[in-house]
């Protein structure tokens, strides 16, 4: 079975040296553990340790093997980190890692140091590792409150929850300000001065209590999770909580707070982004901050989904019905004049699921959409845009002037310009177009066309409000046709997704096997993302060569992202059942990010897309190219297990009709031997009282009935070569003159009283066979003439060709086969009058031999009857020219 | 030479005996080996005129021994076996056994091989004698120094690849010549087109044979190659 299972390795197992500040005592409580390990005669090894130029860390370091650290230089400065690769070579049986939320220096495998630590523990290795309470990332909210410092080094919840033990390192605040006084905590007098704000008792604490109480409850979760699995039989309801997303940097305190409320709750917990029309408009920094969002709400152990709609309450409240969603949390702005509808999502999700509680958490940060700056940037800078605008407004003012030529009232000039606007909205990208356009037509009014002219005063004073309606018709008018056109292209784009979705799974369907299925999906995925793709398929647990699939004009050849470092990400992929490569945090250098096409735990293929130089996948390219390799690989699974139940049905057909077959011979062998042995006894005993006459024709039954058993042999053996597969028979040309004059000199010696010819249309007419089992045909089928005729019968063999086939008929005049019997006659173990005993001879072997030999020479067998009287079996052998040079 | 002198290599006893018994019966000296160690010590002593070999010996495999025989002598060696594939009987011949026999054979099957072989000596020590530029086997006649050939005293035309493959089979005629033999030696190592060797074959076989469909000179063992019986051979195809 191609696949690889990561479950079947056995995980190490990780501890964890938790503290509330530094200087707690962690790395040093940790390194006493490792020598208590060590006494009990484990292999330890200090992968990396800060010890912070500590003299107390480095005493105790003394007596540990430690693994050199990696050198890497930065802009000319060596930066020692931990050597990953060296300590999976290495392999010690625990190993020391010191600051798990360390972040790694560019270049390595890892962005992170827990992600070190993952791959330490997929491979087998007990981890011990420290970290501080203020890392841990749902906690971040609370511990920036109280120290007023910002954290940036951050671990998700799920690492420190994963860990098996831990250990909570404890010191009174007292003790430790005394610690920090005597210069045990930063022997440099600088840092100690830089960190004295932190080491305030109510400070510490407060941190104190939180790390107490986070400790508390990761033992707690823990005995839940173990409860769980005890009464996983039992049905119980579960809280799932549903944060709602936005691009919105503030929106990550609510998402912290949604992952412990679900977390208190020990309820599941969903992330749901709503993509809408406006998605599109944000600037590259707000997707970065979405994309971040995103990451952070998997982290923290949410399911993220995504769904797409302008009526953002009307898609929460329908996705919280069907996923039966118990509370929802929301994050609500100060800007409320801004935001008239957000207190609209309220109130529409109460109308609309009244039985989920909802939650608002204040949220100060900015909002994203109330700034035009914040849009993208592309709209304001477009030639062709502008120059439409200022065509359009030039020829609105040609019309004008024209219509005050001919003396019409001002009314109508006004409409010519909220036409003019309309029209501009409709031909140019974005709001600020239309805005713009709805400003200058009524400068331009104002210009032209009101006393005085050709200067921007108004004598009279109805223009103000003139000039407001205009705006304000011009604005809406303008606004209407932008929200038109974005909901065209939203609902294009939900029908392209819908459309190439099914496209895909259509053509799965049909893809026959695996590497059609392959082919197609990788197909699919060139033309959705428009980019090219590698796969490398999963045989046996080993990557195979890779299957490249260029997209069009590919600026660079994707077979130049084929060398040994782009392979070992690819090979980390299968091995860890993780994405990795370029746009991730792992082998981050890589030219492309790999994905690993999974069904459970086992991985199918891993699809690497080139990535080189563009921009990192969209939100919405990404979800469907995900749902296109979950597509892929329920496709991959099926194949593997429909060719898994062939090979077993294969399994009990044949094991079914060797078990026939031993019955059968076992029986029909015992005729001829019970003649042969009895009659040779005879001899032996009597020979004295029998007669020449009689003695010979004792002497000539021994002979046919060895004979009999030698044919026996004969097609038994046939059997198992057929049974071996196609591939051991010998297939080449074949004279058929050779082959049926060959087969002739074998048939029963009861052949000269029958009149046997051979009819071949021409002498080198050739055929494609094994010819052995050919042989074994023609001489069954000429036996079976002989036997199931009178003596003195006409038997024909003879050959033609027949459009690129070869067909060989064996013919006689005897008495025929009755129809019921003709549907019989290819079936096993069935004799013409199936009287046994006296009717002896025949296994019924024969035709269902020449059956199954034909089949596997691609042709076919039949029989029909012979005019006058008499039968005729056919079959076809795909025909061989020859070209013959001399 | 009166009554040749024939080896049986053969560990199975009741077939020892038939073959023994069989020689017996048509007046043929022989001697007996049981192992393949045994079968060459005799080979060397008591110099045999044909040998008879078992291919599944004990102690050795049947086609070394047949290497290690032809490294010095050019005995007619006829293989009894009971692997039946067509690649063991093309891997002894091309080791360079005369022919082959399967079991299970008929005696008198044996027996008429034994005389094609027996004949095959002899015609070899008369070839020695006489002038050996003209070659008659029965009613054909080739006149290798004029490269014509002849059937009664009608001549035959052949093309060239026919001519060179009419004079390989009667050059070793007797003797089974393999697929692969055959092609090596009229076109050279480089080509190995079967079906071709099989067009040629048939069509110069319709040229000397009176009837092709049942040939009395050149005869085809399928799957492995052709022999060129002499006249008067009785020998079938197993």
């Amino acid at each position: 079975m191609a696949g690889y299972t990561t479950a079947e390795k056995q995980r190490g197992r990780l501890k964890i040296f938790f503290g509330y500040a530094p200087g707690a005592g962690k790395t040093c409580a940790m390194l006493y553990a490792a020598h208590e390990e060590q006494k009990e005669g484990i292999q330890v090894a200090a992968g990396f340790i800060e010890s912070h130029n500590r003299a107390d860390t480095a005493e105790l370091l003394s007596g540990l093997e430690r693994l050199p650290p990696l050198e890497i230089s930065i802009h000319g400065e060596i930066v020692r980190e931990f050597d990953i690769d060296l300590a999976i070579r290495r392999r010690p049986e625990l190993i020391l890692v010191d600051d798990l939320a360390h972040t790694n220096a560019p270049g390595g495998r890892h962005k992170r140091r827990y992600q070190d630590v993952e791959e330490l523990l997929r491979a087998g290795i007990n981890v011990y590792t420290t970290v501080n309470v203020e890392h841990i990332e749902s906690l971040t909210d609370v511990v920036t409150s109280i120290t007023g410092i910002p954290v940036l080094e951050r671990i998700p919840d799920s690492v420190f929850d994963r860990a098996d033990l831990v250990e909570f390192v404890d010191v009174g605040p007292g003790d430790l300000i005394d610690r920090l006084k005597k210069g045990r905590i930063y022997p440099d007098e600088q840092l100690q001065q830089k960190h004295a704000g932190f080491f305030i008792p109510e400070k510490l604490i407060a941190l104190r209590e939180i790390a107490l109480r986070y400790t508390a409850d990761q033992l707690n979760r823990i005995a839940v999770q173990l409860g769980e699995k005890a009464a996983s039989a039992t049905f119980y309801t579960k809280d799932h909580i549903l944060v709602c997303l936005s691009s919105a940097i503030s929106s990550k305190k609510v998402i912290r707070t949604a992952a412990r409320m679900a977390d208190a709750l020990h309820g599941t917990f969903t992330a749901l982004y709503v993509e809408t029309s406006r998605t599109k408009e944000l600037t590259a920094k707000n997707k970065a901050e979405l994309r971040e969002n995103l990451r952070l709400a998997e982290q923290l152990g949410a399911q993220v989904a995504t769904v797409y709609g302008e009526d953002v309450p009307g898609q929460i409240a329908e996705y919280a019905k069907t996923s039966r969603v118990s509370k929802i949390v929301l994050g609500r702005s100060q800007h409320k004049t801004r935001w008239p509808a957000k207190s609209n999502i309220v109130d529409k999700l109460t109308a609309s699921a009244p039985n989920i509680d909802i939650y608002i958490i204040p949220d100060n940060g900015p909002s994203l959409y109330k700034k035009f700056p914040q849009y993208a940037k592309s709209p304001l800078l477009t030639l062709a845009d502008t120059g439409k605008t200022i065509g359009i407004l030039a020829v609105c003012t040609l019309i004008g002037l024209w219509f005050k030529h001919l003396g019409f009232s001002e009314a109508n000039i006004i409409t010519v310009y909220i036409l003019g606007v309309l029209l501009d909205a409709m031909v140019t990208k974005g709001r600020l177009y239309s805005g713009v356009t709805s400003i200058l037509s009524v400068l331009v009014f104002n210009y032209f066309f009101t006393a005085p002219f050709f200067s921007l005063q108004a004598y009279d004073s109805g223009y103000p409000v003139t000039f407001l309606v205009m705006f304000s018709a011009s604005f809406i008018t303008s606004t209407l046709t932008l929200r038109v056109k974005e909901q065209a292209r939203e609902s294009a784009q939900k029908a392209y997704r819908t459309e190439v979705l099914l496209e895909t799974s259509r053509k799965l369907q049909q893809a026959k096997d695996t590497p059609a299925i392959i082919n197609e999906t990788a197909l699919q995925m060139v033309k959705l993302l428009d980019r090219s793709i590698i796969v490398y398929e999963v045989v046996e647990g080993e990557l195979a060569e890779p299957l490249i699939f260029a997209k069009e004009e590919a600026a660079v050849d994707p077979q130049s992202y084929i060398f040994d470092d782009e392979r070992k990400v690819a090979e980390w992929v299968l091995q860890n059942n993780k994405r990795a490569g370029a746009s991730t945090d792992t082998f981050s250098a890589a030219h492309c990010l790999y994905h690993a096409v999974r069904g459970g735990d086992t991985v199918f293929a891993v699809a690497g897309i080139v990535m080189e130089q563009e921009e990192p996948l969209e939100v919405f390219e990404k979800s469907l190219m995900i749902a296109m390799l979950g597509e892929c690989a329920l496709a991959l699974e099926k194949d593997k297990l429909n060719e898994k139940q062939k090979e077993i049905s294969l399994q009990i057909q044949q094991e079914q009709l060797r078990t026939n077959l031993l019955r059968g011979i076992s029986h029909d062998l015992r005729t001829p031997l019970t003649s042969i042995s009895g009659n040779a006894g005879i001899l032996i005993g009597n020979s004295m009282v029998l007669n020449e006459e009689q003695k010979k024709e004792l002497y000539n039954d021994i002979y046919d009935d060895s004979m009999w058993l030698i044919n026996l042999v004969e097609n038994l053996l046939s059997i198992t070569r057929i049974d071996n597969g196609a591939l051991h028979l010998n297939f080449q040309a074949e004279l058929l003159e050779e082959v049926i004059a060959e087969a002739l000199l074998h048939v029963n010696r009861n052949k000269d009283e029958h009149h046997i010819e051979i009819r071949l249309e021409d002498e080198l007419l050739m055929a494609r066979m094994d010819s052995r089992l050919i042989i074994q045909v023609i001489i069954n089928l000429v036996d079976n003439a002989i036997k199931y005729t009178q003596s003195g019968s006409h038997i024909t063999v003879s050959a033609r060709r027949e459009a690129g086939w070869v067909v060989v008929e064996v013919a006689d005049d005897g008495p025929g086969i009755s129809a019921e019997a003709k549907a019989k006659v290819f079936e096993m173990f069935y004799t013409a009058d199936n009287v046994r005993g006296d009717g002896r001879r025949g296994l019924g072997l024969g035709l269902a031999l020449c059956k199954s030999i034909i089949h596997a020479h691609g042709g076919n067998i039949e029989l029909r009857d012979h005019a006058p009287q008499g039968t005729v079996f056919s079959f076809t052998l795909q025909a061989e020219e020859v070209n013959v040079h001399e | 030479m009166n009554k040749p002198l024939i080896l049986v290599v053969e560990d199975d006893k009741p077939i020892r005996k038939l073959i023994t018994t069989t020689l017996e019966t048509q007046g043929y000296k022989y001697h007996t080996a049981e192992t393949g160690e045994a079968s060459i010590l005799e080979a060397v002593s008591s110099q045999p005129d044909i040998m008879i070999l078992d291919l599944g010996l004990p102690d050795m495999d049947g086609v070394d021994i047949i290497r290690k025989v032809r490294a010095w002598s050019n005995i007619p060696i006829i293989v009894v076996s009971a692997r039946s594939e067509d690649r063991d009987k093309i891997e002894a011949l091309d080791a360079g056994a005369d022919d082959y026999l399967t079991k299970p054979f008929s005696v008198e099957e044996l027996l008429a091989r034994l005389r094609v072989s027996l004949r095959r000596i002899r015609g070899d020590s008369e070839k020695l004698m006489k002038d050996s530029s003209v070659f008659t086997n029965g009613n054909l006649r080739i006149d290798y120094s004029a490269g014509c050939v002849w059937l009664e005293d009608d001549e035959i035309h052949l093309t060239p690849i026919e001519y060179k493959l009419l004079c390989l089979l009667a050059k070793n005629v007797g003797k089974v010549l393999t697929h692969n033999y055959i092609l090596h030696e009229i076109w050279g190592s480089h080509t190995y087109d079967i079906p071709a060797l099989r067009v040629f074959m048939a069509t110069l076989r319709k040229k000397i044979e009176s009837t092709p469909s049942q040939p009395k000179i050149i005869q085809t063992h399928i799957g492995v190659g052709y022999r060129m019986l002499q006249a008067g051979d009785d020998s079938k195809v197993i």
